[in-house]
């Protein structure tokens, strides 16, 4: 009688346990990813060593952009870039934040823009700025720690001065406006201030695992676009300099505009 | 008994006046005195600073035993009453052989990340241990050099005081130095005055004062230095430091005998292309430029006002060069100088704790 009774537990147990939802960890990506799971408990764990990269691919069309290289104009012109600077700033989504402002240059980190030991999970999507927000574009460039791209010792030419604050994009080159060999003369796109802050926002974000625990989001800049946009083409022959002042905002805005809408994931 | 207590004390007395004094390695940190308006230095995590370390390296410093034929030490390219430089066109070495580069004067080096006028040390240490063998500088073979310093029994105490172990090398004369020229910082010019009055922020009673005996030439040549269709100084020479770090054509030549940062790149686009210098203390550091081809700051500004020569590689930043450069009238080049002077420093210039500690 006792081994029937023992016998009828554990098959009632059986036919509990198997006529319930499987609840667990769901997610492949989790160290803890249980694959017999059918309902995500909410119990996935990470690895913390996890980081994310944000790398910026400067092209002219469909060529991968070379600084001091000649590229060739819808007008015609032959043009080389010598900088290609900005700040990005405030990368987050929703309330994670990945950044407080980095700084991209092409000449001296190629394409790396940031890497952070984040969960690239976090980040379905991300709103960020182009350039530095108020605040922190008037506060003191030495006061920033030392490995802040903000402080002065980071930020270098890409500083005017505490009013006028920080470069937000810097592109120059020089240009050969009338195609004999020669580049006739430089240009210098160099915009900032308060007014020109622009945001920035990527959704369904298709993050790349590039190693083992790093997943890479990967932005291209075309800069023939930057140049060459329906509405808002640069002619390099007239216009060639801004430094935001309040004689050029319009071809700052040009600036700004083109240069966020080149931006695109890759 | 007498006799044989007296001998006693004579033995004990001579036993302890033998006694080899026992040399402690207790370092103390250093705290190098920064501006407020200043960024934080950067130490490099293998060369702390400590006193004993920054003494030793004011010594080496000083030290003509650094050179082939103890006549030069590293303080006679870089003099503390010419900013740290040497007041010629190009240094001579031991040798009799010029340079051909202008001596550059040492101030804020702490912040740099390149060293010479082709940046092709990245670090303070690396650059000090060039000019030691050098045969158109000191001319010392780093070996004999060394073993001058183990001769020396002070020396051998001082280096222990410093890195708390036995043995002199070259890579501990060149920490030490590294860390005596940290501490060569210059930040109190009237220039640093105007920096900090115009960013609110606080002055001391002292720069008040200074504040108030600023003429308004100065503060001309101050907007005129930072004016885009002025004087257009500030692209390169920027921040509390009054430098970027970058390199530059500054349309010296349209040819180039002296490649410049091409040197060490091997990169055409960089040919011409020289450090950008700070410009504190000009009235010590003369003559101007990486040949020093200008003895006074008349001829600079001339330069940059009227006579910008077009290269390949001229930076894109100088947006006047069509026209030779940024044009300036009598006046404003008056303005503009009268500015530049504000940044001479004369706290940094007569700091006892740079001169030299042998004399």
């Amino acid at each position: 009688m006792y081994m029937i009774r023992i016998a009828f537990c554990l098959i009632c147990l059986n036919i509990l346990l198997l006529s319930c939802k499987k609840r667990g960890c769901t997610d492949i990506n989790a160290e803890n990813y249980n694959a017999d799971a059918t309902h995500n408990d909410g119990s996935c764990l990470y690895d913390s060593d996890d980081s994310i990269k944000i790398n910026i691919i400067p092209t002219f069309n469909d060529l991968e952009l070379a600084l001091d290289s000649v590229y060739n104009t819808t007008e015609g012109y032959k043009v080389k870039f010598t900088t290609l600077s900005f700040y990005v700033s405030r990368l987050a989504h929703q309330n994670d934040t990945i950044n407080s402002s980095s700084l991209y240059d092409f000449r001296d980190n190629g394409n790396h823009l940031l890497a952070a030991e984040l969960d690239y999970n976090s980040f379905p999507s991300l709103q960020g700025l182009i350039g530095v927000d108020s605040i922190n574009n008037h506060s003191d460039p030495s006061a920033f720690d030392n490995d802040n791209d903000l402080n002065i010792e980071n930020a270098g030419t890409m500083h005017w001065g505490w009013s006028t604050g920080y470069i937000f994009i810097k592109i120059e080159g020089k240009v050969d406006t009338l195609s004999n060999g020669i580049f006739d003369h430089n240009f210098s796109f160099h915009a900032g201030t308060d007014a020109f802050l622009r945001q920035l926002s990527f959704d369904n974000i298709e993050w790349v695992q590039t190693a083992e625990n790093i997943h890479t989001f990967t932005l291209s800049l075309n800069m023939s676009d930057f140049l060459s946009s329906d509405a808002n083409t640069i002619d390099l022959k007239d216009e060639f300099i801004t430094h935001s002042s309040s004689g050029q905002l319009a071809l700052t805005e040009k600036v700004v505009e083109n240069f966020v809408n080149a931006l695109s994931p890759q | 008994m007498m006799i044989r207590l007296f001998f006693i004390i004579i033995y004990l007395s001579a036993l302890f006046s033998c006694r080899k004094e026992k040399i402690s390695f207790t370092p103390t940190p250093f705290t190098v005195e920064i501006p407020s308006h200043f960024p934080e230095m950067p130490i490099p995590e293998d060369n702390p600073m400590t006193k004993e370390g920054v003494d030793l390296g004011r010594h080496l410093f000083y030290d003509t035993r650094l050179s082939g034929d103890r006549t030069m030490s590293c303080a006679s390219c870089h003099q503390i009453s010419k900013g740290f430089a040497d007041n010629l066109t190009v240094p001579t070495g031991v040798e009799g052989i010029s340079g051909t580069r202008n001596s550059m004067p040492l101030f804020n080096l702490g912040w740099d990340d390149f060293y010479t006028w082709d940046g092709r040390q990245a670090s303070l240490e690396e650059q000090i241990l060039e000019p030691v063998p050098n045969p158109i500088e000191m001319h010392l073979a780093w070996k004999d050099a060394v073993d001058r310093l183990q001769l020396d029994v002070t020396y051998r105490n001082k280096f222990f005081r410093a890195f708390g172990e036995e043995g002199i090398d070259s890579i501990k004369v060149s920490k030490a130095i590294a860390q005596f020229i940290r501490t060569i910082v210059s930040g109190t010019s009237t220039f640093d005055v105007m920096y900090k009055f115009e960013n609110g922020l606080s002055l001391s009673d002292n720069e008040n004062t200074i504040l108030e005996g600023i003429e308004a030439e100065t503060w001309a040549g101050y907007d005129l230095f930072k004016s885009l269709n002025g004087a257009d100084c500030f692209h390169c020479h920027n921040g509390p430091l009054m430098r970027v770090k970058k390199f530059s054509n500054n349309g010296l030549d349209n040819s180039f005998n002296d490649q410049g940062r091409a040197l060490v790149t091997q990169n055409d686009n960089d040919i011409g292309k020289f450090k950008v210098p700070s410009l504190r203390n000009l009235s010590a550091t003369g003559p101007y430029m990486h040949d020093g081809r200008f003895n006074s700051l008349e001829e600079v500004i001339e330069h940059y006002s009227t006579g910008i020569q077009q290269s390949e590689t001229l930076d894109p930043l100088i947006e006047f060069s069509s026209q030779g450069g940024v044009q300036l009238d009598e006046l404003e080049k008056e303005w503009l100088k009268t500015f530049l002077l504000s940044l001479n420093d004369t706290i940094y210039i007569n700091n006892p704790k740079f001169r030299d500690p042998f004399n």
